[in-house]
């Protein structure tokens, strides 16, 4: 038994003897080692610091999120309603609600009790108490309550005027007005003492109509200390809510919390509802879940830089690897001689490459998770808790771990694979491996886009994400290394009768073409991930710019705010849009909703107008957008002729507009265009069958203006009693149009050119028309004159889903409004700004005249896009807009939509991500070229030496390994960019998501930031002209 | 008497090539006794690395057997073979520093085997001691490698290799690059330490010192052991006789009975006459003196070295390596510079050809002072005037023979077409010319050698400085070689300098310089003053 232990200890020891040399050899020599820990430490921090990183993403988002939720719904309440049994005391509700809302969040619920409009002693009120009333009133005027008895019970009224009780029991005493501070207390308990609704006083016809459906409400009055207003008799048996109210404050979720949250609170509405029936609890858990989630997409599309920096690391450790070979193979001979096992050289290897790989990789990961720390510290977030859901969770430490693990399999795999022998006709392993990856990639590419549905579910998208990048470098470097020695035997014979060193340095390359396909396919590497992260980070960040110039075309957009329905024309009617400056662009806009009436026809479809010569002028135009340019869809849209209604025009001092007529009972309107382009309709009145002279007065706006229609329909009696009833036929004589002015009636001309639509005929005869037909009461029937519009279809800018819908002339029959108008296919474009999926665009004064010739009115501008020229007239054009009159509009900026975009704080730790990715990997790659130069000159010592001996100069031969670097260094990178290219193109057409993690509705398309990415490049290749430089000093 | 220890018979290894193969050893056989220190001597090329890693069971023969201490070791399996390199092995490499791991400390490196073996601290540290005391060297236990002279490094290197106590050592031209003050020391390092343990030794060596320690010498030529000699039975060099009677006679024999083809052989008194059957005989005469031209009489001087010295290293770890060397090489002559390995042959060669600056004194090439150009200027000197022929000869393998002397003509400036015609007329001179269009991967190594010195020729160079320049070739082609460069001196004039250990080219030249002597030399006056 003891001599089984002793040899148990002998071979105890045999193990540990070479791991003590292997630690003692790499703590206490090789630069090189040191260099490739250095390079695996680098990696290892980008790793971490993106686990950190993305956290701190993550966690701002949430708390943007939280900040966006709806005040009233912004917090954890507990509300109990009824009437208290006897068993139901306030006390005894309010210790279980706030034990369930401290399991939810750390926050101490403000407590309230309300009795909503209820009826109290004879007194119709609201009437409610907070425990700390002045951190939730604002003061108007008094002050604020201090003491509630039954007796003498302080309150402050919120709003209404009517009398509250003063009963024995309940004498309730005003002492100031004010009003809620914050919606987050009460939430829809009770309505808001200030809305818009009271804003829009600029409005006078608005604010009438807002007035006559808001009745005022009774009085709502709040006392100081929920007991004492619960002690009074007159309360005891009217019904009243309770309520525990913890507010979501800014960090009081963090990203990490919100499932908790969910669970938490889901257990806490359990435990009161058994407590009480009457017990509801609520918290915004929808909202943040949808937030988590949106953080999750960022987080998970992060996983391609953490992808990319784990495929750095592993193309540096075999650069490493095979820098440091030589010296290793030296050392494992020594071993050799000494007698050692097979067992004990791979011992020895692997813990050479354990050394390095765990000890870069602790090293690396505590440098990350400093940065992280600092990141943290930066953003406000807690370091601690941030750390430890990041890099020093679990999760992260495992991650690291496996990193390092993997890092040394690889490394030791490296230091002990025969030298790199690729290009021959053999098949090899790194070749099989190679077409594997491709096979990856072809399968990920074919199983479509990463969107955000997609990544939200995640579904094997982070896999797919994490190894995308590695697998394409990997094809991308194996490749690169498969043609690198045919290359360089080409360049071998390109080089005879050239100069000597160049000649020297080719025949180098050809006689260690493996040493150089490590090098090129580790530039390769490293460049090709540094130009993809900057390109993908310039890509996002040009995405949110087009995003933002699409979503406003031109500078701003001014459309109606449907909370304050005031229409822009009523706002800013054109001639206050003319005070804006000759140098502002106005754009008026039509914008209506329509469809397709086809077979497979298309609804909800964008109908846009806008005048045809402002196409070019667009911010938001994208080349891909249209395979023609927008001067030619201007081309295609614009007017050939006349685009204005036609009709007689009224004269300016028009009081009264008349009509002689005689037949059937039915009612004439007059649709006249006035001069600003609106419509009025003016009821000529009902003709009962005799000859009549039927008239309108003329309202100021309209005269001037130009009658554009005649409708005739069924008096509204016969409408309610028919209903859709049988059509009626139509006999109808009409006189010709006269305008009453103070001078006496002026002939507005005869009916020549005028047409009868919709179920009747027209038969023109001098100054009169005699109408026939048939009216229904479906469609209403016009008598109108000729309008451009039917002498030829509207040409249209079609989406292709439209422009499917059209028929074989390419013509459209268009629903607007109930209305159909036929249009022309023009041209199909893929997007349009401002526009959505499905869209016409046409020229607006086209579009208006053919709609307003079926039915005057529909078409009237409703929106205005403006241009600025320079910067500084659009921030004075933004002040002016913030600004009465405009501010009861919405006004949308497209700088402002850019700038909120830029911080939104996942694109902002995206796009921050990506450009230290990029710096880390432009980093190691230098450190791969000097690794690389080193080695060389280690290696070459040989051959160099006799070059000398030859008779080379000290110069030649510099010249030749900065020859040899410069081709080595051209391949990486020329093949790195044609990677970042082909990576690029791939990314952006598979993770369809912008930014800031949200579905893109203007697809991303691949850009690369030239000048930023050239600065880069040059000076990435100054700095290794440098490294090189001085590296081959020392020949 | 004691038992075989290391037994080789009949062994042959061939290494594969493209023309066929290249035989290193070629029936071999020897036998070393139990205990006994035996040297083997013999050129580079002449079998004695393979021989050593057949020993080492690091490789195995192509025909024969190897049987060291009753195992034959090319049946051991891979476990076993290296059961046998740890339990029964100790090495010592020539160039020591493999050996010395620079980040251990002397008495740690000196335990690595025992340390691979199990052994705990103490007793690897103990032995270490032990042994360092032995070799003088205890005092210097804690000091790192680069602390140690060079010949305190090999002791400590043979400490290393019998540190466990093997059975075998083998050490492998363990002066090779020490003075041959050092030299002598690891020489009785070897000899103490081995004879302490009663451990078997095979020196394999180029210096004849390597033989102040041995029970018996043995001289391997083209992978044969050509003859032997038991030192401590006190006999003189035997031929030896392979099975079925086969003799090898040495090629300078040869020349000297005049012995060509045929020979006859008869029985005289108690022995063997070997005489030359008439018409077949070559005349006595040094073949260079029939064929190539007289030297002209009184020939300028081409370089000269005048006190020239070398150190390197400094304080307590510094090796002289030349010293205050006063030379002249005429052109027109082929001089051979001989000495034991470490007496300063290369480095006499680099200070000429301006590889190296010497530590003083100077070197004269053509009147230029090249030791006092700058490192460009000697690189430009050497373009025009200066060729070496080095033991790594450099060469680019991809590229033909041709392209190779045309690449270095082109780095001397000559243009491609007088280059091709010079590098074809070069190869012709030394036998390739049917191979100048074949790719140097695909020539023997001795072909590859005569490619390096056609290169050299073809520069037409004033001096020409070939370092062991016949160290890979057989004897007839080392005879080719010699005649080549007695030739080239004759016709261009120009100076032929040649550091080498081969009696062939020592024999063709027309002037030799013995450094150790020089050494010995210089060195009396300071001793006895």
């Amino acid at each position: 038994m003891l001599r089984w232990q002793r040899g148990d200890v002998r071979t105890l020891r045999r193990l540990a003897y070479p791991a003590r040399l292997a630690s003692i050899r790499m703590t206490r020599r090789t630069p090189t080692a040191l260099l490739a820990a250095a390079g695996v430490a680098a990696g290892a921090a980008m790793l971490a610091t993106v686990l950190a990183g993305t956290v701190v993403a993550r966690d701002e988002s949430v708390g943007r999120a939280v900040e966006e939720i709806p005040a009233a719904q912004r917090a954890v309440r507990a509300a109990w309603f009824g009437i208290p049994a006897l068993d139901e005391d306030h006390q005894g509700l309010e210790r279980t609600a706030r034990e369930a809302i401290a399991d939810v969040v750390p926050t101490d619920p403000t407590a309230f009790v309300l009795f909503r409009e209820s009826t109290i002693a004879g007194t119709f009120l609201g009437l409610g108490a907070i425990d700390g009333l002045d951190d939730w009133v604002t003061l108007r005027s008094g002050r604020l309550p201090r003491t509630c008895e039954p007796d003498r019970c302080e309150v402050v009224r919120l709003r209404g005027r009517g009398e509250i009780p003063n009963a024995p029991g309940l004498r309730l005493v005003e002492v100031g007005t004010g009003v809620v501070a914050s919606p987050v207390l009460f939430g829809d308990f009770i309505a808001p003492t200030e809305n818009e609704q009271s804003r829009a006083a600029l409005s006078p016809s608005f604010q009438e109509a807002a007035v006559y459906h808001r009745p005022e409400p009774p009085p709502l009055v709040l006392a100081e200390g929920i007991e004492g207003l619960l002690s009074s008799p007159e309360l005891e048996t009217v019904y009243r809510s309770y309520a525990w109210v913890a507010p979501l404050e800014d960090g009081s979720v963090r990203a990490w919390e919100i499932d908790r949250l969910a669970g938490d609170a889901a257990r806490a509405r359990s435990q009161l509802q058994t407590a009480s029936s009457s017990f509801e609890l609520t918290a915004p858990v929808e909202e943040l879940r949808a937030a988590a989630e949106a953080s999750d997409v960022a987080g998970r599309r992060l996983l391609l830089v953490g992808g990319e920096s784990a495929a750095l690391l592993f193309a540096f450790a075999v650069l490493a690897a095979v820098s440091m070979r030589r010296d290793t193979d030296a050392a494992r001979r020594r071993l050799t001689w000494f007698g050692a096992r097979r067992w004990q050289l791979s011992l020895f290897t692997g813990m050479e490459a354990a050394v390095i790989a765990v000890g870069g990789t602790a090293a690396g990961w505590a440098l990350g998770t400093l940065a992280g720390a600092a990141v943290a510290s930066r953003a406000g977030a807690p370091i601690g808790e941030v750390l430890a859901h990041s890099t020093l969770s679990r999760t992260g430490l495992v991650a690291a771990l496996a990193v390092a693990a993997a890092l040394a399999l690889v490394l030791m795999a490296a230091l002990r694979a025969k030298p790199l022998a690729l290009g021959g006709r053999s098949f090899s392993a790194l070749d099989a491996a190679a077409l594997g990856a491709l096979a990856v990639v072809v399968l990920t590419v074919v199983r479509g886009n990463l969107d955000q549905e997609a990544l939200a579910a995640e579904s094997g998208t982070s896999v797919a994400l994490v190894l995308l990048p590695g697998l394409v470098t990997f094809v991308a470097a194996v490749a690169c290394a498969r043609i690198l020695r045919p290359a360089l035997l080409l360049l071998e014979r390109a080089s005879r009768g050239r100069s000597v060193s160049l000649r020297l340095a080719a025949l180098s390359l050809a006689r260690h073409p493996g040493h150089a396909a490590v090098a090129a396919a580790f530039l390769l590497v490293s460049v090709g991930l540094a130009v993809f992260a900057e390109s993908y980070r310039s890509t996002l960040a040009r995405g949110q710019e087009e995003q933002a110039a699409f979503a406003v075309p031109l500078d701003f957009t001014l459309r109606e705010d449907l909370t304050r329905l005031i229409r822009v024309r009523e706002a800013a009617p054109p001639e206050q849009l003319a005070t804006l400056g000759d140098e502002v662009q106005v754009e008026p806009v039509l914008r209506l909703s329509g469809n397709v009436s086809r077979t497979g026809g298309r609804t909800g479809i964008t109908v846009l107008g806008f005048d045809a010569d402002a196409l070019p002028t667009l911010r938001g135009w994208r080349d891909d957008f249209a395979e023609l340019a927008p001067e030619a869809l201007a081309e295609r849209i614009e007017p050939a002729g006349d685009a204005v209604l036609r009709g007689p025009v009224l004269p300016a001092d028009t009081t009264e507009l008349e009509l002689p007529a005689r037949g059937g009972t039915v009612v004439l309107t007059a649709s006249v265009e006035t001069p600003d382009g609106a419509f009025a309709q003016l009821e000529l009145g009902r003709l009962m069958g005799g000859l009549q002279l039927l008239a309108a007065p003329v309202p100021e706006e309209a005269r001037g203006g130009r009658i554009v229609a005649l409708t005739v329909s069924p008096p509204a009696r016969v409408q309610e009693r028919g209903g859709e009833g049988a059509p009626r036929e139509l006999a109808l004589e009409l006189g010709a149009l006269r305008a009453r002015t103070p001078d006496g009636d002026v002939p507005l001309g005869d009916y020549d050119g005028w047409l009868a639509v919709n179920g009747i005929e027209a038969d023109v005869a001098g100054d009169g028309a005699t109408i026939t037909g048939t009216l229904s009461e479906s469609v209403a029937s016009r008598f109108r004159p000729e309008q451009p519009s039917d002498e030829q279809p509207l040409s249209v800018i079609a989406s292709p889903g439209v422009a499917a819908a059209a028929g074989p002339e390419g013509e459209l029959a268009l629903r607007v409004s109930g209305e159909q108008v036929v249009a022309r296919v023009a041209a199909v474009a893929e997007r349009f700004p401002g526009a959505g999926e499905d869209f016409v665009v046409a020229d607006r004064a086209l579009l208006g005249t053919a709609l307003n010739a079926v039915r005057p009115g529909i078409a009237v501008s409703n929106e205005v896009w403006l241009g600025a020229p320079t910067s500084q007239v659009r921030d004075e054009l933004a002040a002016t807009l913030s600004r009465s009159p405009y501010d009861v509009l919405a006004v949308d900026s497209r700088a402002e939509l850019e700038r909120s975009l830029r911080h939104d704080p996942l694109a902002r730790g995206t796009l921050l991500t990506l450009l230290a990715a990029a710096l880390v990997a432009l980093g190691l790659a230098l450190v791969g070229v000097l690794l690389g130069v080193v080695s060389d000159v280690r290696d070459e010592r040989g051959e160099l030496d006799d070059l000398e001996a030859q008779g080379a100069r000290p110069a030649v031969l510099r010249r030749v390994v900065r020859l040899r670097s410069l081709v080595v260094v051209s391949v990486g990178l020329l093949g790195g960019l044609a990677t970042a290219t082909l990576l690029g193109s791939l990314v952006v057409d598979l993770v369809t998501v912008t930014a800031d993690a949200r579905a893109t509705e203007l697809p991303l398309r691949a850009s690369i930031a030239w000048p930023v990415l050239g600065a880069a490049l040059v000076a990435g290749i100054l700095a290794a002209a440098a490294l090189v430089t001085a590296a081959s000093r020392r020949i | 008497m004691s038992q075989a220890a290391v037994e080789l018979r009949d062994v042959f290894r061939v290494y594969p090539a493209p023309e066929g193969g290249v035989v290193a050893l070629q029936g071999l056989t020897l036998e070393v006794r139990e205990g006994e220190i035996c040297v083997v001597l013999g050129p580079s090329g002449s079998g004695k690395s393979t021989l050593l890693r057949l020993l080492a069971a690091l490789d195995t023969p192509t025909a024969g057997s190897v049987r060291v201490l009753g195992r034959d070791l090319a049946r051991l399996g891979r476990r076993g073979r290296a059961d046998y390199r740890s339990d029964v092995l100790g090495y010592a490499d020539q160039h020591y520093w493999r050996a010395l791991a620079a980040e251990l400390e002397v008495r740690e490196l000196v335990g690595v085997q025992l340390g691979l073996a199990g052994a705990p601290r103490h007793e690897r540290l103990g032995r270490a001691g032990e042994l360092l005391e032995r070799v003088g060297l205890l005092d210097r236990a804690q000091a790192h490698p680069r602390e140690l002279s060079g010949g305190e490094q090999q002791r400590v290197a043979i400490c290393a290799a019998l540190a466990h106590r093997p059975r075998l050592l083998l050490a492998d031209e363990p002066t090779g690059e020490l003075d041959a003050a050092n030299a002598r020391l690891v020489y009785e390092a070897i000899a103490e330490l081995a004879r302490a343990a009663g451990t078997t030794t095979v020196v394999v060596s180029h210096d004849p010192e390597s033989a102040t320690v041995a029970d018996r010498i043995v001289r391997v030529r083209d992978g044969r052991v050509s003859e032997e000699a038991a030192l401590a039975d006190g006999t003189d060099e035997a031929i030896v006789v392979g099975r079925g009677g086969w003799l090898r006679l040495s090629e300078e024999l040869l020349r000297r009975t005049g012995i060509r083809s045929h020979a006859t052989a008869r029985l005289h008194e108690d022995g063997l006459l070997l005489q030359t059957v008439p018409g077949t005989a070559t005349p006595v005469v040094p073949p260079t003196e029939e064929s190539l031209p007289d030297p002209s009489g009184e020939s300028s001087v081409v370089a000269e070295a005048v006190g020239l010295s070398r150190t390197y290293g400094e304080g307590a770890a510094a090796a002289p390596a030349l010293v205050e060397l006063d030379a002249a090489f005429p052109g027109g002559r082929l001089t051979a510079v001989t000495g034991p390995s470490g007496s300063g042959k290369t480095t006499l060669l680099h200070l000429l050809a301006g590889l190296d600056r010497p530590s003083s004194g100077e070197a004269h090439v053509l009147g230029e002072t090249v030791s006092a150009l700058d490192r460009d200027a000697r690189a430009q000197f050497r373009a025009a005037h200066v060729a070496l022929v080095s033991q790594e000869t450099g060469l680019v393998p991809f590229l033909t023979a041709a392209e190779n002397v045309e690449l270095a003509l082109a780095l001397r400036g000559v243009d491609a077409d007088e280059a091709r015609a010079r590098s074809l007329e070069a190869l012709a001179a030394v036998g390739l010319a049917g191979t100048a269009g074949r790719r140097v991967s695909d020539l023997s190594s001795g072909q590859g050698e005569r490619v390096a010195v056609a290169r050299a020729v073809a520069g037409r160079p004033a001096l020409l400085l070939a370092d062991e320049p016949t160290a890979r070739l057989d004897q007839a082609n080392a005879i080719a070689v010699a005649r080549l460069l007695l030739g080239l001196a004759r016709e261009t004039g120009a100076a032929v300098v040649c550091a080498t250990h081969d009696p062939l080219l020592i024999e063709h030249a027309d002037e030799r310089i013995d450094l150790e002597a020089r050494r010995r030399t210089t060195a009396a006056p300071n001793l006895s003053g």
